[in-house]
């Protein structure tokens, strides 16, 4: 039986969690075993007509197990960590590794690492907000909704996370964060007009609820009454949230060993069409292009491992417009002798000093999009996806908004939007990345909907 | 409406804890605390998953997740609070909790919410299975995804580069109660397969994949002899299609759909927008909102005379089939299209009060006793032709009658605006017609329409006897986001010019 007692309270501190990741490691039988811990408290108010709709509270904890013998693994995963259950789970693991087929990509279980010295933000207020604070931060905001006469949706939520993870190697890591998180629709009482906005931070208090709101509001009612502009090649401001919907497309498809064998726009073709290596050190983008990995930055303060327990360490993927590596899982990296990086997560994208009000007053014509949606691949090997755009978007000429526009359908390369940014407005945070509003030069937008 | 018939069954285990005596202290809190209505689920999820990559079986898990959720309803307003902790104090903490969340929905309450009544049941539902898939001993598994993968690997030569299978099966153990006074144990089992391959040539990589479909039954479903006889198939068809000419751009076409493509269609542009929660603004910030408003209702042509769907949650086997949905409401069916005109939502209690109705269809579900339920969409099914109907023509029929079209099978691409009106689609396969022939593939083809336009293109439908079900594991809505699991039963298509193309 694992020795250790149930945990009862809510929030585990780091002794805690290691101490129950340590105690399952002891118990295990196996040749070598990778133990993880996640979960925490999250809470949600979800709006809808200027009133709550739902209103939830979660309290979740889940202990995950694999166990290795030779080349076979297999993991089993509880959120009942009574004894017995996480004994069970313990052996259940074990035996699904004993029978596993051995796996030609194996690799060996990692060894103790040396996470970057930053410690991620845990703010104690977000963390212990009361439902009623909840609440009454909801309250303002639908009452500013309420008295421009839209219909205000959205909504507001608070975390606090832990991860632990230990080895039989000795690899132990341990994380613990906090996020508030923020989005917000206006729409027009009939329903013409609509805008959205997005902030994400690790404390409460950092969230500009009623200036974002009140920002919002005011882009729904300018977004009445929109013209149709026909289909086409236009220049497009991308707002950070609309962005946002796009650029994640990019970094999951960073990944070395699709370039490497020719299912991605990054893999290098021979003259035959033969997969021929990958594109690392051409510049296949906009110089104004600078991607990277940064849990430490400002904005985020996350974690610095990832859930296998390899380091986040800060990397460049991205330098002026000149992608500088692929990520390369432990194995793929194993393959082609050079050092596994992880994913490309969290992302920070550079921006610049400028506001995107800066940008549209420096643009002679352009689409300003506010929000991306639905988007999806045409094609993966060449990253063409497309999308829709939603709630407020725009005519920019000379310098100013013109007017509101209806809704459109695009089909774009992402490689040639990136090539394309000729313009960057200052980042934010947007969920678990840091982003900028963009100016390209060209964006194709292939039809057009009634819907806001 | 029509109540799901409870399989005569030995009700299974639920976890060693007693949890119908937490769940009747549970309701017990509820009614002290004065609301005037309250629920609990007491739930044990247990999924097991196989995925193989070429010669690496680089998933095997099997994983369990257990926990209780309490949503209660206090003078209008909601509160929900859930917890991994099968506890009386944790019953009692999280009761309490949920109460305090309620009394904070409260306060920026304009509209009292109202529910539609429900009777009390005290019943149990399983799904019937065959074989239990969690008895079928792991190495057999193992062994047959990675024979597909060697065996799609085969064709490695003539460029099939990469290989992939899986396996997946869930047990959900469910007890729900509520102050109305039910009592509900439901066991539900499913099964999804698959196998798939990609090739790489001419600069260019292109996949194939097949599935047996996600439904909820037994691990008679995998039936390894259909998995291993698609394998040649798939290989020589990726091989074709990434040698294949482009699909065209910018053209008029017509479309033969097969129901292995039609059912992410009908998910898109008439199981979301017929959900009532979204039609009444519930889901604006995020999934959308919808076209097809209540002054729509029995008005709206949505599709052509020889168009219906229905919609169910009693048909064996499909994916959203349960004895009674995630509020205590027992399982229907009912059209939603009916000869092409609109004629009903998908409904929980609440929206159902909305609207006017006197009972909800049963549409509430909630994806793990962590989340909360809302309005999901069940099986939503395409009506086939009737026999010797003056649109009903064979798969084959339709093909021999066109002159010039594009036949597509399975899925790819897919999107649609928030409010359901714009969609863009593309599929695994396409395959150019000509002359009432299949000549040969395409590939990167998508096609484009606004939803009542496309539904009212339709010229053809499919017999009875060539329905088939698909459908998803993993339909993504709300904040958090929850993952609901339907069929969507279809026959082929053919519909008449259709944009083809998204102009890059």
């Amino acid at each position: 039986m694992v020795a250790t007692s149930e945990p009862t309270q809510t929030r585990l501190s780091q002794d805690q969690a290691l101490s129950l990741v340590e105690a399952v490691i002891q118990q295990s039988q196996a040749e070598g075993v990778f133990v993880s811990l996640s979960g925490g408290e999250e809470a949600l108010s979800r709006f809808s007509g200027n009133q709550i709709t739902q209103n939830i509270s979660k309290t979740t904890l889940t202990l995950t197990v694999t166990s290795h013998f030779g080349c076979r693994s297999a993991t089993a995963s509880t959120t009942d960590f009574d004894p017995e259950a996480l004994q069970a789970t313990l052996r259940r693991s074990e035996e699904l590794a004993q029978i596993a087929p051995e796996d030609p990509e194996y690799v060996p279980l990692l060894e103790p690492q040396t996470y970057e010295p930053h410690r991620p933000a845990f703010d104690e207020a977000t963390a212990n907000l009361s439902p009623l604070a909840r609440g009454e931060q909801v309250q303002r905001v639908t009452a500013l909704s309420a008295k421009a006469g839209v219909d205000g949706s959205g909504t507001l939520s608070t975390e606090a996370q832990l991860r632990a993870l230990g080895n039989s190697r000795g690899l132990r890591a341990y994380a613990q964060t906090t996020t508030a998180d923020f989005s917000f629709t206006a729409r027009t009482p009939t329903g013409h007009g609509s805008s959205w906005g997005h902030r994400t931070a690790f404390a409460l208090d950092q969230l500009p609820l009623s200036e974002l709101s009140q920002q919002l509001i005011e882009r729904a009612l300018r977004s009445r009454q929109p013209r149709e502009l026909p289909p086409g090649q236009y220049p497009v401001i991308l707002d950070a949230a609309a962005f946002a919907g796009l650029l994640p497309w990019v970094t999951w498809n960073l990944d070395a060993r699709a370039a490497d064998e020719g299912r991605s726009f990054l893999s290098r073709s021979d003259a035959q069409g033969n997969p021929a290596g990958n594109r690392v050190g051409e510049a296949m983008f906009s110089p104004l292009v600078q991607v990277q990995r940064d849990p430490a930055h400002a904005l985020l303060q996350l974690g610095g491992f990832f859930a296998d327990g390899l380091p986040a360490q800060p990397l460049t993927f991205i330098q002026d417009g000149v992608p500088q590596t692929l990520a390369y899982s432990r194995y793929w990296a194993q393959q082609q002798g050079v050092q596994p990086t992880g994913p490309l997560s969290p992302w920070v994208m550079r921006g610049s000093d400028q506001r995107l009000e800066d940008l549209i007053a420096q643009t002679e014509r352009a689409i300003l999009v506010s929000r991306t949606w639905y988007v999806r691949y045409v094609n993966p090997r060449s990253l063409v996806v497309t999308g829709m755009t939603r709630d407020g978007s725009f005519w920019v000429e000379d310098g100013q908004i013109a007017y509101p526009i209806k809704n459109l359908r695009f089909n774009q390369s992402l490689p040639e939007l990136l090539r394309d940014i000729d313009a960057l407005s200052c980042a934010q945070r947007v969920g678990n990345g840091v982003i900028p509003g963009v100016r390209a030069r060209r964006f194709s937008f292939s039809s057009v909907t009634d819907s806001i | 409406m029509t109540p799901a018939q409870s399989p005569t069954l030995t009700p299974p285990a639920l976890a060693a804890m007693p949890s119908t005596d937490l769940a009747a202290l549970a309701v017990d809190r509820i009614r002290q605390a004065g609301c005037e209505y309250g629920e609990i689920r007491l739930c044990t999820y247990r999924s097991q998953h196989l995925y193989a990559r070429d010669r690496s079986l680089s998933n095997l898990s099997d994983n369990l997740s257990s926990g209780f959720g309490v949503r209660v309803l206090l003078d209008g307003a909601w509160g929900f609070a859930a917890s991994h902790r099968r506890t009386a104090a944790e019953i009692e903490r999280v009761v309490s909790l949920a109460v305090d969340i309620a009394r904070a929905s409260r306060l920026s309450q304009r509209e009292r919410v109202q529910l539609v009544p429900v009777a009390a049941y005290q019943d149990i539902f399983i799904t019937p299975i065959e074989i239990d898939p969690f008895e079928v001993p792991i190495p057999q598994k193992a062994e047959l995804l990675l024979s597909l993968n060697e065996q799609l690997l085969s064709y490695r030569k003539r460029g099939i580069k990469k290989a992939n299978s899986f396996l997946s099966f869930n047990r959900e153990d469910k007890l729900f109660a509520s102050s109305v006074g039910s009592v509900i144990q439901q066991t539900i089992y499913r099964s999804y397969s698959g196998l798939g391959c990609t090739a790489v040539a001419n600069g260019d990589s292109q996949s194939r994949s097949y599935e047996r479909p996600p439904l909820n039954l037994g691990y008679e479903h995998v039936n390894p002899t259909d998995l291993l006889a698609q394998v040649e198939r798939l290989a020589e068809e990726a091989i074709e299609k990434v040698h294949a000419p482009q699909g065209p751009q910018g053209v008029r076409s017509t479309l033969i759909l097969q129901p292995s493509h039609l059912w992410l269609t009908i998910h898109e542009s008439v199981g979301h927008p017929t959900e009532l929660d979204r039609v009444y603004g519930y889901e604006a910030n995020f999934a959308g909102t919808s076209f097809a408003t209540p002054d729509h209702l029995g008005k709206l042509q949505y599709a052509a005379p020889c168009v219906s769907f229905q919609a169910n949650r009693t048909e064996p086997g499909s994916r959203s089939t349960v004895g009674y949905d995630d509020e205590g409401v027992p399982a229907q069916d009912w059209p939603v299209v009916k000869d092409g005109l609109l004629v009903d939502y998908l409904t929980d209690r609440e929206t159902a009060h909305r609207l006017g109705r006197p009972h909800s269809n049963g549409c509430a579900y909630a994806d793990s006793w962590s989340s909360v339920p809302m309005v999901r969409i069940p099986n939503l099914g395409l009506e086939p032709g009737p026999e010797g109907g003056s649109h009903t023509a064979s798969l084959a029929e339709m093909i021999a009658d066109t002159e010039d079209g594009i036949l597509i099978d399975g899925t790819g691409s897919f999107s649609i605006d928030q409010q359901r009106r714009n969609f863009q689609f593309g599929g695994d396969a396409f395959w150019k017609v000509e002359k009432g022939k299949v000549v040969g593939m395409l590939k990167d083809v998508t096609y484009h329409a606004m939803t009542t336009d496309f539904w009212r293109s339709i010229d053809a439908i499919g017999p009875a006897s060539e329905r088939a079900r698909y459908g998803t594991p993993m339909c993504g809505k709300g904040e958090p986001i929850q993952l609901a699991q339907m069929s969507h039963a279809a026959v082929p298509v053919r519909v008449r010019d259709i944009q083809i193309g998204g102009g890059q």
